[in-house]
Order: structure tokens, then sequence, then C-alpha cells
């Protein structure tokens, strides 16, 4: 995931941010524990959110203590090691690996060998993943494989694409989760996921058109310059999921991240999506 | 039964106008028409059934008198204007049973040149509900296109921008329609709508 869905600070009130930071160090040193310090390194915004996700629907207890780290030499409030953070760690190890087994075979050059340098730390990830959340490894690696099929076919229809990794979200957001919430968590994972691989594509449009890869939208509108003409739909459709992930935690509220979800699903969500859009004018 | 001044998220003390004002904004954030062809319009539709029975015993608590308050709630149930034999018809039935895969196959079978507004807009809700919503977006113009005045189909396109009223996000041009109230609740929705006009 590439880190995206990030919340629009300056509309966040002072105790959502403390609480969205707090979230934000506790799944990098969780990471850091329970699964690799090579982690701590990689993790990004997509995955707080989902440990945001976590802990609002399962209604955990946290425990916020103050604490430094390499980064900030000043004590900030960071959450301690719990269920939501240690599994969406795990969740994280587990696609890191596979991402890096799909770049093994679809990248080439630098990024190719940096991968299979690095891919003994990733498979350990995966490992303590997998050990600790048994099933995540396989919850991440079959919606990846069609993924990859679909893309290797050149499916053309954006929807279709962004559904494999939709999926792969939603599985992993209700991982463990019984009934309506168990619902809940995986709408909203779906349209995290839609709107992480909808967006990566609009911002490769140009990268993927130069290097002639893979990209849905760019086969969808035949070329960049065809997406660009389509921009006010293609707008509208990945601000339908932010929508869509307000609409689905309206049912399940009610907690102290409902601003920060809120935020997120809406200015955070809008102002990700105007950021991938107006790349065009950095062509 | 839940506490209804919990359900509503207010205080057993509050006023009859707090009472009100809570109420009315959990309707329009739970709405059914908020979650047409939402994969969730069910769990939506339990919210909005435990907020109108929370305020009616509130207010049946209050006054004496019997006062049957709160929007109907269309559930997730597809009215249309197709007749009984026809396919889309069927279609409509299999949506409101949540057999999505069989309505799409149905819709799929339909030549070109039969397809027409509402072949667009029934598809359009079968994407809606495997989430392709792109997908959806576009049958639901192509919809509103074919018949500009159906406000059926105009609804269906503004809600699937609304977020949640409960984020400030309220977008959504919302149309709050009673099918098949009694003369009570046509009333109380009238007023809602005249004070929501103010």
């Amino acid at each position: 995931m590439f880190g995206y869905i990030r919340p629009d600070m300056g509309e966040l009130k002072t105790k959502h941010v403390g609480l969205y930071r707090s979230v934000y160090c506790g799944i990098c040193r969780c990471s850091g524990k329970h699964i690799s310090r090579f982690s701590r390194f990689l993790l990004n915004y997509d995955f707080v959110f989902l440990a945001v996700v976590r802990l609002a629907l399962t209604g955990e207890k946290y425990v916020i203590k103050p604490r430094r780290c390499m980064v900030n030499f000043k004590k900030r409030g960071v959450m301690e090691p719990n269920e939501a953070l240690k599994f969406t760690s795990a969740a994280f190890g587990a696609l890191a690996y596979f991402k890096a087994l799909d770049d093994l075979q679809d990248e080439k050059g630098f990024k190719r060998f940096s991968t299979r340098i690095f891919l003994p730390f990733f498979r350990r990830m995966a490992k303590k993943g997998e050990k600790m959340y048994p099933g995540i490894s396989d919850t991440v690696k079959i919606p990846l494989e069609k993924l990859s099929a679909l893309e290797a076919a050149n499916c053309a229809v954006p929807d279709e694409a962004a559904d494999s990794f939709a999926v792969l979200t939603a599985d992993i957001a209700s991982f463990g989760l019984e009934g309506d919430v168990s619902r809940v968590a995986k709408d909203m994972g779906y349209h995290i996921g839609r709107f992480v691989y909808l967006a990566d594509a609009l911002d490769d449009r140009y990268k993927d058109q130069k290097t002639q890869s893979y990209n849905p939208l760019n086969l969808a509108f035949g070329g960049a310059e065809g997406v660009d003409q389509n921009i006010s739909f293609l707008r509208r459709t990945l601000l339908d999921s932010g929508a869509a992930i307000s609409r689905s935690y309206a049912l399940a509220d009610g907690n102290s991240f409902d601003g920060i979800i809120y935020n997120i699903a809406g200015y955070g969500i809008e102002a990700a999506a105007e950021k991938v859009i107006n790349k065009e004018n950095s062509k | 039964m839940r506490d209804p001044y919990q359900v509503l998220g207010v205080n057993p003390n509050a006023t009859d106008d707090e009472v009100k004002k809570a109420y009315r904004e959990l309707a329009k954030k739970y709405h059914p028409d908020t979650y047409v062809g939402n994969p969730l319009a069910d769990l939506a539709a339990e919210k909005m059934k435990e907020i109108n029975e929370a305020y009616d015993t509130i207010t049946k608590q209050r006054a004496s008198g019997n006062r049957s308050g709160g929007y109907s709630g269309g559930g997730n149930g597809y009215s249309g204007n197709t007749s009984g034999g026809s396919p889309l018809y069927r279609v409509r039935e299999l949506l409101s049973a949540n057999r999505v895969t069989e309505a799409e196959t149905i819709l799929s079978r339909i030549p070109n040149s039969e397809r027409n507004a509402e072949w667009y807009f029934l598809m359009g809700h079968v994407m809606a509900r495997k989430n392709w919503l792109g997908e959806a977006r576009k049958y639901f113009e192509q919809a509103c296109k074919m018949d500009p005045y159906n406000a059926e189909y105009r609804n269906t396109l503004n809600n699937m921008a609304s977020h949640s009223t409960a984020g400030g996000y309220n977008t959504s041009a919302r149309n709050d329609d009673c099918g098949g109230c009694d003369m009570c609740t046509g009333l109380l929705c009238a007023n809602l709508l005249c004070n929501c006009c103010r």
C-alpha cells in the first residue's frame, strides 16, 4: 500500500491529532518489536488507518504512554501494543513479502535488484506475521495472485482490477471479526483498497505510459491524455469510495476514533485525490 | 430493547426539542435513501427501525396521547415502474433478495436494442452491490441521461457521493420520501421537510 490515506491535520481536533499520532507511533514500535525492525522504515499511513479502523470497530481498550524513539527525542504519547496494532503489523509483514515477490517478477533494473537483496527480511516479516495470525498469508497471497493474473491479461476495467486489491484489504480489515462488525469492516476495507489502487494508477499514469507498464486507467481511457480528459469522472469515483467508507462506518460509530475516521473519509481522501489528479501539471 | 435515550444519544432529562433534534440527525444519517444499492443497506434499515422505535417510545412516555413519529424507511426494496412479468421486474425482485449474480445474468442477456433507462439503472445497482462504484456511476449517469426527469435515478446518483452526516460531509440532495405512510407519519414528515427548508 502506498500511503495515500491520511487525515487532513488542519481539520482535525487537537485531541484527535494526539490520538492519531499515538496510533502512528504505536504501530511503528509494535511492528519493530513483534515483526521486524526493518518494517519500521516501510510502514505507511494506509496501515495506520487500517489500525484505526480495527481499533474503532473492535472497541478494544488502549493505553497511551509517553515514550521516546530514535526520531523523536522528546517524549510523546505512544499507543502500547495491543491486538489491533499487532494484527496490522502482521498484515503489513505479509503484504510486504508477497508484494516483494510480485515485484521480483514485474520490475526490472535497480528495483528488482534491491528487492532481491531485501527479500530475506520480507520473508522473515511474513513468517512472523503468519505465526502470530495463522491464515494471514493466504488472505494476502490469493487476491494478489488474482490481481497479477488480471494485470497479465491487460484487464481494461479499472473497477475489476481494483476489486482484487480491494478484496485483499477487505479481508485484512475484517480478519477474525464476526457478525455485523465484520461486514462493516469488510466494506470499509474494500473501499480503502479500491481508493488506494485507483489513486496509485492515477498517480502513475504518465510513468506507466512512458515505461509501457500495465495501468488499468490508461487502458480504459486510451492513454494518460485520455485519463486527463475523464478526470472529473475519476475524481467523482475516487470520492465515492470516501463517501462509502463514511457511510459504512456510520453503522458502527460512537467511539473516540470517530473524528479521525470521518476526517480521513472526507477531507483526507479528497486531498489525496486532488494530489494525484493534479499530478498532470508535473508530467 | 436498548434504553431509548441511549439509542438517540440524549440525556433522559433532555427537552422535547433536544430529543427531536437528536432523532432528526440520526434519521438523516441512517435514512434508507442514503444506503440504496449499498451492501450494508439491511444494517442501516435495522438502525433506522431502532431509532424510530426509540423515538416513538420516548414520545409516548412523554405525552399521554399516542404519537407515531418517524420515517417509514423504504428499506432496500426497489419500487420501480416495470410490470410484473417483465425481466426487469424480475431483476428488481432478485436485487431485493440480494441475488446479485442472477440479476446481472438476466440483465446481460437483454439485447442492446432493448436496454432502456431502467436497464442502466438496474445494472448500476448490480455494480454498486459489487462495490464497483466507477461502473455503477457510469450506468446511473446513463440512466439519468436517458430519463432526466426520473427522481429515483437522480436521487440514487446523488446519494452515491453523500457522506454520513456525522462527519459533516452531507453533500447529498436527499429526498425524504415516505411510501405507504399513514397520515400521521406523512404530516410529521411534511413538518420536518418544512423545517429543513427554513
